[in-house]
């Protein structure tokens, strides 16, 4: 699977374009001087564990020394020499301002082991090594802090919703689409817990986020209430308007207000009020510019979902 | 087919895996109108689609997609692996269409 490998590569391209060099490679470079030997290098290669090494002169970069070279100095009987004479001279390097997927690029391309960087495009001054292990510990990084900014959201969320014991009330931002889904998503964990059934929580699940998304695609912002009664789920999703114009039209599978960016993300498939409208066993929608949106539905139980209490 | 045995014949390219891995997988579902998938696709499905923001996560776990496939190599954003990791959603790449991977499920099922 060595077409794996590329995809897998790929994919962390796209992760990483915001990412520049210069916030992911090492700064603290162990480098030599052509002046050094061979034998220097592999010492301290050898104490602070690293496999190649720059070589500059004043700051500029004029070569570098790896493992290999130490290598071949010693089968060439040379370990003792200035590695001036020696060195690779021809080195790739990377400017610090680029984005760390050209430096991707090159290791995919060439399988170097690592990347001096350089000040700027055309220059040859130092300013720090990188390794694709940089990269990726950066990813795993950066992706662990937008997850705890994810999950620092969603707590915030459901400790400002009012919990009693069978109310869950979300407030609802409009064009927040990064927290888009997050009370219906919330409401189905709970209601899960609480033992209600697979399809039950299913249809309970299409009407929170119909009516989830439409608060935040359409409206000024609003709020959403779900009841778990001892036979039925209330559902109650009230907006700040601007209203629905034309209540009527707005019920027809396919119509939609949405605009082209919202579509472009497969929303606005005009599907939303329809789909509510199915799953619920009583649905009730009203809207004027005076009062904006409010939506009731109600999701009745059977009696082997009735039973249980939420926790 | 489980997920599992899936992943491997299809050749998909994993985003985030969480352990349900042996989850029967019911069917693939091809959407890319979030209203249209929430409202269809089967329990347990497989959903191939090109969104790859991060409100797929939500319509997922809203209808227990058993894992959600991003096809023509389109990549996710960064918030959607990491909404995935929270929702604890499957998500998977492919370089190829959709038609291509239910042409191929076809023939294995």
């Amino acid at each position: 699977m060595a077409d794996f490998r590329e995809r897998q590569i790929r994919l962390v391209h796209e992760l990483m374009y915001q990412i520049k060099v210069q916030e992911v490679m090492t700064r603290d470079v162990v480098c030599f001087e052509p002046t050094n030997t061979f034998r220097e290098i592999q010492r301290c290669m050898k104490e602070q564990r690293f496999s190649g090494t720059p070589i500059v002169e004043d700051g500029t970069l004029v070569g570098m020394v790896s493992i290999d070279d130490i290598i071949s100095a010693f089968d060439g009987g040379y370990i003792d020499d200035a590695i001036g004479p020696y060195m690779t001279r021809e080195v790739a390097t990377i400017p610090q301002n680029y984005s760390v997927i050209a430096a991707s690029n090159l290791f995919n391309k060439h399988r170097y082991g690592r990347l001096p960087v350089v000040e700027a495009p055309r220059s040859r001054r130092l300013v720090g090594l990188l390794t694709f292990s940089d990269i990726l510990s950066h990813l795993l990084l950066a992706m662990n802090s937008i997850a705890e900014r994810v999950e620092r959201q969603e707590h915030s969320l459901v400790e400002g919703a009012k919990q009693a014991k069978d109310t869950l009330r979300f407030e609802l931002a409009p064009d927040d689409f990064d927290l888009a889904g997050m009370a219906s998503t919330t409401v189905k964990k709970h209601l899960k817990k609480a033992g209600l059934q697979p399809d039950v929580l299913r249809r309970i699940a299409v009407i929170c986020y119909e009516a989830e998304i439409n608060v935040i695609i359409h409206s000024l912002g609003g709020f959403m209430e779900v009841r778990l009664l001892p036979d039925s789920v209330t559902i109650e999703v009230v907006d700040e308007g601007p209203g629905i114009p034309d209540l009527e039209k707005a019920m027809e599978a396919g119509f939609t207000t949405a605009n082209e960016k919202i579509r472009s993300l497969g929303f606005g498939a005009g599907m939303g009020i329809v789909n509510m409208k199915r799953c619920a066993d009583d649905f009730r929608i009203t809207s004027s510019m005076e009062t904006g949106t409010i939506v009731q539905a109600t999701v009745k139980l059977s009696p082997d979902d009735a039973t249980t209490d939420a926790d | 087919m489980t997920l599992r045995d899936m992943i491997e014949e299809l050749e998909l390219c994993p985003l985030h895996l969480t352990d349900e891995l042996d989850v029967e997988v019911s069917a693939p579902y091809c959407g890319d109108l979030l209203s249209d998938v929430l409202a269809h696709i089967p329990p347990q499905g497989m959903w191939l689609t090109i969104q790859g923001h991060v409100n797929i996560i939500a319509v997922a776990q809203l209808r227990d997609v058993a894992c959600v496939v991003l096809v023509n190599g389109m990549a996710p954003d960064p918030q959607t692996i990491a909404k995935a990791k929270l929702q604890e959603i499957n998500l998977c790449g492919s370089e190829k269409t959709s038609a291509e991977l239910c042409m191929r499920l076809a023939n294995m099922l």
